[in-house]
């Protein structure tokens, strides 16, 4: 394939996928920023958290995803007595056949939208995210292959609200992203509030692109050209989290991979055909955010991010 | 507060490797000083490791209670070391103040400052070691010590705990043998100045043993149990016999009874009549706080820088502070005439009413009309033949020390058969006087050398027979000849020579203890020689030999800062040429660009990436965006693209960027 080609394909699917920004934004108005990270985050194969108040969309969102990139898509509602058999599915005895037959589960699903995830007890949570990491479930002893691709969306509300389980580190590090996001703007909510109902609007839309397409472009993230001196970036932040008194604990180096990745996703998606320090930057708070800890001592306002913290310091080598 | 904690925790390894340095630095310290410092600097360091182990590195503002607690401990410290010593300053008084400070610093190290200073402090009194000692030893010492301690500085800075122990173990290894280069250039080249510069300070001297200017009975005993070594003597061709092993030093004239005293006239030595060959020698001289320097006698050619005094005696114009190496040329035969006749008259005095039966007795030979050699001989015989021992403990001689031993206890030492001949040769009218010096020696067969200890410290005495001169008679051979003819470890009792006990009675194993010693003492004066003694003389002898001519200090410290800088340049190129490898050339020619525009005032901020950088200053600067985006986009191609043969053109393409201050209008 000839570079010129490979320009042709870039610009190809940065067309497509503006289109899927283009028409995801008409449905969830002024938050075409976030859209951009949870399709690079899908991109570059990573399950995404969405952590924010009850009704400002995240359920909506996640929807809307599933529908335009034309993947299944079951919801679970987690609740506080959600058991792992009706996340994975449960073997019923079959008085015909006079045998267990299997009844999948919500999981079964090109992406599954783990609503409220932190309501349920650790438990449940935690049968959902074993499938996260190995893609595949084990019931009954009989270990099952998720489909392909196999998203997981999960919403959560501030673990301050009542009745909330937080999820533990470990089980926050699956998610490749943490999303928040936020109330709408002035000139948006105006148009929410004006526009017709967002289930409606759902309902609509069909998909843009197919499954087919969808695995061929997550393959082509891997080919985004990555220089050394990128590389001397990325590690300089990583280095840097890990000395710096300003942080309460280093980033592990699965969370490196990550940031690259999805780096390497969001350049694809603007069509360039090399990552940037700015690629790195711009995904760089919605991955760390749920891992890095700020020291309480440190960091100049409440205000800065992590992620502020972390790129203000570090000089592009 | 979690990372405060794991910082701490981090910190953990540091205070080990620092506690284990700073132990190792006091360790030498701790047989001089009193037994309550190094005792309480262990207290301190255990209790450093036992807080540290309770809190689990949680940290506190230091409360009123411990801030209190720590000013005790200093008040504690300071009157302790005051009451020991009656003063801060000082070697023995400034190195247990520092032992017990360096207790304290370590019991308050919390912040990374705190660590480094205890680290130096560490450092500096590693050093400290070397005022007391400069052996093989103290020099194996310092290097684990400080091995250990840049260990810790490594734990310090490895703040990510991403290698092991016995890595930074060899880091710290590594970084000692990287600085080989720089030690060996300052040994060899830095200037080596006579004089106060190097000494060590006044008190450095107060425990060096020795012999001493004035002499009185049981001086010389205890110097016996001494297995110092005094200095060691490299003969040129072959060791003369035991018996004429005989190393000159103070004279001594005068006696008030007990004590004998040197005779400081200032006139010229005679020349000494010689015959035969001389012996060439070179000595190697321990420290000492005198300015006498040992030869064989008779000495015929001075070291530089001493002259003889008028008894034969060679004294150096400067104290032998430091170890020092010269060499003399003595003949074994010979004949010393007196300097002036009338000065012989010294070499009758006697104290007044001292000694009565010893004078009788003399009288008593003398009214016999014997000559001179006859008395001298008549005394030795009366040594050899009656009923006197020699022996290293002898009676307590409380009143007239020379009758009772003549007369009672007949059981001495050497000064005592030395000084009750010279005081029965002078009742007796012979001229007479002690020799004090050292006899003899131990050959080691490593090294084929001398050595002599201080137990070889001897006196002997010289007669005056008109013709032949000051003759030497050493009444301690009529009594003990095998001490003369074997050196003293056989007429000692077994147990002053340091032999194990175990082996004493193994022939096979004393003879390896014997040899076993004999290949460190031969170790030992290498390093004497060669490293301790590498004084100016030594070191313009080196640099004439490997070719740099005449030396003076100015070429030499030229020559110095001169291969320390290339030593420097050379691992400055080592470390920049690795750095090189991140910063390409491509980043070099947009650090440019970026300076450029900084001259308009648009600065790039260290985090700011090219296309950030490059969108925000084009909105400031509409006029240059094109060319910024060219720049840019090559800029970006080359380097975050690896595209190389783009960097030509944005080598051209930043050669062409020359913005204007101001926009142009």
């Amino acid at each position: 394939m000839t570079a010129s080609q490979e320009n042709i394909i870039a610009l190809d699917v940065q067309s497509r996928f503006e289109r899927v920004i283009e028409k995801a934004n008409q449905i969830i108005l002024g938050k075409e920023h976030t859209i951009r990270l949870a399709l690079s985050c899908m991109l570059a194969q990573g399950h995404v958290l969405i952590e924010d108040q009850p009704g400002v969309g995240k359920t909506t969102l996640a929807n809307v995803l599933a529908t335009l990139l034309g993947l299944s898509i079951q919801r679970i509602q987690f609740t506080s007595d959600l058991l792992p058999a009706d996340i994975l599915g449960v073997s019923v005895y079959n008085r015909d056949s006079e045998s267990f037959s299997f009844h999948p589960g919500p999981v079964f699903s090109q992406v599954v939208l783990a609503d409220e995830v932190n309501r349920a007890t650790p438990r449940a949570q935690s049968a959902l995210l074993e499938a996260m990491e190995e893609y595949q479930v084990t019931i009954e002893g009989e270990t099952r292959k998720l489909p392909e691709p196999f998203f997981v969306i999960a919403t959560q509300n501030p673990s301050s609200q009542v009745g909330t389980f937080p999820l533990p580190e470990s089980q926050l590090d699956r998610f490749m992203m943490r999303l928040e996001l936020g109330y709408p703007d002035g000139e948006a909510e105006r148009e929410l509030l004006k526009g017709r109902d967002r289930r409606e609007l759902l309902a609509e839309t069909s998909a843009l692109i197919s499954v087919e397409e969808l695995r061929d472009i997550q393959a082509r993230v891997e080919s985004v050209f990555v220089a050394d001196a990128l590389l001397d970036y990325l590690q300089n932040l990583l280095d840097f989290s890990r000395m710096s008194t300003d942080f309460a604990n280093g980033l592990s180096p699965r969370s490196g991979l990550a940031v690259l990745h999805c780096a390497r996703a969001w350049a694809l998606l603007h069509g360039h055909e090399q990552v940037l320090p700015e690629d790195i930057q711009t995904v760089l708070p919605s991955i760390i955010g749920h891992r890095l800890k700020l020291n309480q001592e440190s960091g100049d306002s409440k205000a800065d991010s992590v992620a502020d913290v972390l790129i203000r310091q570090v000089p592009i080598p | 507060m979690n990372s405060l904690k794991s910082t701490l925790l981090a910190l953990r390894a540091d205070l080990l490797w620092l506690s284990a340095g700073l132990s190792l630095a006091v360790v030498p310290h701790a047989q001089r000083i009193p037994l309550w410092m190094p005792f309480m600097f262990l207290s301190l360091a255990i209790w450093r490791l036992y807080i540290e182990h309770t809190m689990r590195g949680k940290i506190e503002k230091p409360s009123f209670m411990g801030r209190l607690g720590r000013q005790i401990i200093m008040l504690v410290i300071v009157v302790g070391v005051f009451n020991t010593y009656g003063t801060l300053v000082g070697r023995d008084a400034g190195v247990a103040l520092l032992v017990l400070l360096a207790g304290v610093k370590l019991l308050e190290c919390q912040t990374e400052r705190d660590y480094y200073i205890a680290s130096f402090i560490a450092m500096f009194l590693v050093l400290t070691n070397f005022l007391y000692s400069q052996t093989i030893l103290a020099a194996l010492h310092m290097l684990l010590a400080i091995t250990v301690i840049i260990t810790a500085l490594v734990n310090l800075n490895d703040q990510s705990h991403f290698i092991g122990s016995r890595l930074r173990l060899k880091i710290a290894g590594s970084m000692l043998l990287q600085a080989v280069p720089l030690l060996l250039v300052l040994f060899v080249l830095f200037p080596r100045i006579d004089g106060p510069l190097w000494g060590l300070p006044k008190d450095a001297l107060s425990g060096s043993t020795g012999l001493d200017d004035e002499m009185s009975p049981g001086q010389i005993s205890q110097l016996s149990l001494s297995d110092k070594v005094a200095f060691r003597v490299e003969f040129f061709d072959e060791i003369p016999s035991p018996s004429s092993l005989y190393w000159r030093g103070p004279v001594l004239w005068y006696s008030d009874g007990v004590k004998w005293v040197r005779n400081k006239r200032r006139i010229e030595a005679a020349a000494v009549k010689v015959r035969g060959e001389p012996v060439k020698y070179a000595v190697t001289m321990e420290a000492t706080d005198k300015n006498w320097l040992f030869a064989l006698e008779m000495p015929v050619t001075l070291p530089d820088r001493s002259f003889y005094s008028h008894d034969m005696q060679i004294l150096s114009r400067s104290i032998v502070r430091s170890r020092q190496r010269y060499e003399v040329s003595s003949f074994t035969d010979y004949i010393m005439p007196e300097v002036d006749e009338t000065g012989l008259q010294n070499g009758l005095q006697l104290p007044q009413g001292r000694h009565p039966r010893a004078r009788a007795l003399a009288e008593e030979w003398r009214n016999e009309g014997k000559s001179s050699r006859e008395i001298v001989n008549t005394a030795l015989s009366m040594f050899n033949t009656e009923a006197f021992y020699y022996t290293l403990q002898p009676s307590l001689l409380l009143e007239d020390s020379v009758d009772q031993f003549l007369f009672d206890t007949r059981q001495g030492f050497r000064e005592h058969y030395a000084s009750a001949f010279v005081v029965l040769m002078r009742a007796a009218g012979v001229p007479a006087r002690i020799v004090t010096g050292y006899q003899g020696g131990s050959i080691n067969p490593v090294g084929e050398y001398l050595v002599i200890r201080q137990r070889d410290a001897h006196a002997w005495a010289e007669v005056w027979l008109g013709e032949e001169g000051w003759v030497r008679v050493d009444p301690t051979a009529a009594v003990a000849p095998e001490r003369i003819e074997a050196g003293i470890e056989n007429a000692l009792p077994e147990s002053i020579i340091e032999i194990p006990l175990g082996i004493r009675n193994n022939p096979a194993a004393l003879d390896l203890w014997r040899r076993i010693s004999f290949r460190l003492d031969a170790l030992n004066n290498r390093w004497n020689q060669w490293i301790l003694g590498y004084n100016n003389k030594r070191q313009n002898l080196f640099l004439n030999y490997i070719g740099f001519g005449d030396v003076n200090w100015q070429k030499m410290t030229t020559v110095l800062l001169l291969l320390s800088a290339l030593v420097l340049f050379t691992v400055c190129f080592y470390l920049f040429r690795t750095d090189n490898r991140h910063k390409d050339e491509a980043l070099i020619l947009y650090n440019k660009f970026c300076e450029k525009l900084s001259h308009c005032g648009i600065k790039r901020l260290p985090s700011e990436g090219p296309r950030d950088f490059a969108r925000r200053a084009s909105s400031l600067r509409s006029d240059l965006s094109n060319a910024i985006k060219e720049v840019t986009n090559l800029y970006i191609e080359t380097r975050y693209a690896e595209k190389q043969e783009r960097i030509l053109a944005l080598k051209d393409a930043i050669k062409r960027f020359k913005p204007e201050s101001s926009p142009a209008t």
